[in-house]
């Protein structure tokens, strides 16, 4: 949090291995209205962790083990949309 | 107001049965589609809150069957919110359900199996109507006592052609666009029909707050895709000042979009079209409105900097302005339809339009016939002395006698958006004057218009007076107004009156080309018709005097391949006949030419003297070729009448005086 609160970023990757709840993290960062979008990665996705996951805000989830080549399509892919309005 | 109608689609009929039942014990409205086909169907031709799909539509046991997420990403589809609904999730599936967003909505708004079971299905629905269809359920709609309208009945003005059932649907959708738009208001008012042409209309509403507040709106709806378009574009365009029409919001739905606008400082109960004051007939207000118009509105949108347009000229920007270059729309098919309005308005009243070899002739009763060059050909001839490049100003696009508002202040506002960008800056200054001149005025006959035309494309300068006494007294006020128009065309975009007269011409035959040949007309309709044809042939009269003819002091040559030039300017449009009368004359230019000459060189039969018809036939070709070559017919520098006698051709030039 230190580190977004310091720098501007285009994307933010989240380990949902490393914080307690990933979709809730994605929603805060959505409500203090940061242009980045936020992309979930997981090693054991769900359909439901997901669905979660995006409707907090999320930009995408997307599974740990990709390689490098699949990671960077995901970026673009992301940052080709633009993020979803801020929460009212 | 209906019930919320949520489309159900699932292949499975005994698993959508059972849970349309659910639906149906909460309130809603299901229409079941158990096919792609049928649920493609009822989002196209029904009226839907709320879509839920099922994933696999065909084949249950396909993997590869993503059918219904297919339907929920098609973009015809992407207004209404959809959930899936599925017995096989996978994470795969919800992020192409859920994600991304474009248009304000992703593909889904959430997505559910099947083994969550119908409460969650409910709840699901209420969360998605809640946060993605605020429609104000509680909103009171009262419409105009001495004009009402209805849902129906506007949906029936932006498209006709539509079936009493999709009708009823489409005025669903609108109902549900007014409540969205005025979500936070707890009564509106929604006035008379202000306007409506190509698929929108707009209409005033007053609307009024849960704590008493009121605030003054305009309408627009239409169909979706232009709608958000209009919006759009206004967006974008419009000047930034505390003035003038500010857009509120924009709403769609699966067919239709509507817009509101704010007033500021309106009097939303007295705003009228400028039609309606216009009727009222008094010249100050007028003018009152119309200076605001010119300085208030336009001039900040003319303000927002100029652009050069290096590609197309002058006639062409004004054709493009007035639909002429759609596709499929020649020259050759503008001018097939404008002959067959000439032959339909002419049977009317006392004067005869006679149009033949390029030329139109007014003859009217006990006076001079009015010869004018042909008004199509002249729009269709570059002006090569005024681009490219062309300057062009920001224009807020089409301004009609209906869609230009007024109030009791006499201050006004633009309502319609949908051609706003840049166009010749003469353009604004034109339609306007067009509006007064052959929308709102109004005279007995041809005489007067003919009258009138003639003070109007008199002028060597935009700034010039315009000599009101020569036109009857029905027609001053719109002479008073177009004179103040010209007075601040000229002041923005210089003297020359040329550049505007042939936006002028585009504009009246824009208009003659959009009339329907098959359509049925009154007396007065005929008269404004037959009104755009003498104005549109007395501009290209005015144009072809002054270009691309020759200035004064020009000389008539025929080459040795018997082309004709005058200074510079080689004439090529002369036809047959005219080319063996001029050959005529120039083989004994200087000379007199006695009319026997004429009849057995240029007819090449005998000459028989006092025949009326040969006469007549020599009379005619006389003043074709003179309005093809004189700068003004009337008064001939070249071909020269030796009364009695016959014709002397004068090659050089002869003054004016």
């Amino acid at each position: 949090m230190q580190a977004i609160d310091q720098n501007d970023y285009s994307v933010i990757i989240i380990d949902a291995g490393a914080v307690r709840d990933a979709a809730l993290l994605a929603s805060r960062l959505r409500a203090q209205r940061l242009e980045a979008r936020v992309v979930i990665a997981t090693s054991s996705p769900t359909w439901q962790r997901a669905r979660k996951a995006l409707q907090a805000g999320a930009a995408d989830y997307i599974r740990k083990s990709l390689n490098e080549k699949e990671l960077r399509a995901k970026i673009q892919a992301v940052l080709k949309v633009p993020p979803p309005p801020w929460p009212r | 107001m209906a019930k919320t109608a949520i489309l159900f689609a699932d292949n499975d009929p005994d698993f959508l049965n059972t849970r349309t039942e659910f639906l149906e014990n909460a309130g809603y409205r299901v229409l079941k589609a158990y096919t792609l086909k049928q649920a493609r169907q009822l989002l196209t031709e029904a009226h839907v809150h709320l879509a839920i799909l099922d994933i696999r539509m065909v084949d249950d046991d396909d993997e590869k069957d993503t059918s219904g997420l297919t339907l929920a990403r098609d973009p015809t589809y992407r207004s209404a919110p959809k959930i899936i609904l599925t017995n096989f999730p996978t994470y795969q599936d919800v992020r192409a359900a859920l994600g991304p967003v474009v248009d304000g909505l992703p593909p889904a708004v959430d997505f559910l199996a099947k083994r969550e079971g119908p409460e969650a299905m409910i709840q699901a629905v209420e969360r998605a109507l809640a946060r993605h269809v605020r429609i104000n359920q509680d909103l009171q709609i009262h419409w105009d006592q001495q004009e009402p309208l209805s849902f129906l009945h506007l949906v029936n003005l932006l498209s006709s052609d539509l079936s009493n059932e999709v009708l009823t649907h489409w005025a669903g959708e609108l109902e549900d666009l007014v409540r969205r738009l005025f979500y936070e208001y707890r009564h509106i008012r929604i006035g008379r029909l202000l306007w409506h042409h190509d698929r929108r209309l707009c209409v005033p509403v007053l609307a009024q707050s849960s704590q008493g507040a009121t605030d003054s709106r305009i309408l627009v709806c239409g169909e979706r895709e232009q709608l958000v378009q209009e919006s759009e574009r206004m967006r974008e365009l419009a000047p930034e000042t505390t003035e003038g029409t500010k857009w509120v919001s924009t709403k769609k739905t699966i067919h239709l979009g509507a817009t509101i606008y704010r007033l500021p400082n309106a009097d939303i109960e007295t705003v009228q079209p400028l039609r309606e004051m216009f009727r009222r007939g008094k010249e100050r207000p007028l003018k009152t409105a119309i200076g605001y118009l010119l300085k208030e509105v336009l001039g900040t949108w003319h303000q927002r900097g100029q652009t050069l347009e290096e590609t197309h000229g002058l006639m062409s920007l004004y054709r493009q302005w007035v639909g002429l270059e759609r596709d499929g729309l020649s020259q050759t098919e503008v001018e097939r339809r404008a002959n067959a309005l000439i032959q339909a308005v002419r049977p009317l009243s006392a004067v005869e339009i006679e149009h033949s070899n390029g030329l139109i002739t007014f003859h009217f009763p006990n006076l001079e016939p009015v010869t004018c060059p042909d008004p199509i050909a002249t729009l269709y001839t570059p002006l090569e002395r005024y681009g490219p490049p062309v300057v062009c100003r920001l224009s807020p696009g089409r301004l009609t006698a209906d869609n230009i508002l007024v109030d009791a202040r006499r201050q006004a506002w633009l309502t319609d958006f949908a051609c706003a960008g840049q166009a010749p800056q003469w353009w604004d200054f034109v339609c306007l004057e067009a509006v007064i001149r052959f929308d709102l005025s109004q005279a007995p006959d041809l005489m007067a218009w003919q009258e009138f035309e003639e003070c109007l494309v008199r002028p060597a300068r935009l700034f010039d007076r315009l000599k009101e006494r020569d036109v009857i007294s029905d027609l001053k006020t719109s002479v008073v107004l177009i004179e103040q128009i010209r007075r601040q065309a000229g002041s923005e975009t210089g003297p020359d009156p040329l550049p505007y007269y042939a936006g002028l011409l585009a504009w009246t035959v824009g208009a003659l080309v959009g009339y329907n040949l098959d359509g049925f007309y009154t007396q007065v309709e005929r008269m404004r018709m037959a009104h755009l044809i003498m104005a549109s042939a007395m501009l290209a009269r005015r144009l072809r005097e002054t270009f691309p003819l020759p200035q004064a002091g020009s000389t008539l040559r025929l080459d040795e391949k018997g082309s004709l030039w005058i200074g510079e300017h080689r004439i090529n449009d002369l036809s047959g006949q005219e080319l063996a009368l001029l050959r005529c004359l120039y083989e004994r230019r200087g000379q007199l030419v006695g009319r026997q000459v004429v009849v057995e060189s240029v007819f090449r039969e005998p000459y028989q003297p006092g025949d009326d018809l040969q006469e007549s036939r020599i009379n005619s070709l006389i003043r074709r070729l003179r309005v093809k070559i004189e700068p003004n017919p009337n008064r001939p520098r070249y071909i020269l009448t030796v009364k009695g006698k016959g014709y002397r051709l004068q090659v050089g030039h002869q003054s004016d005086a």
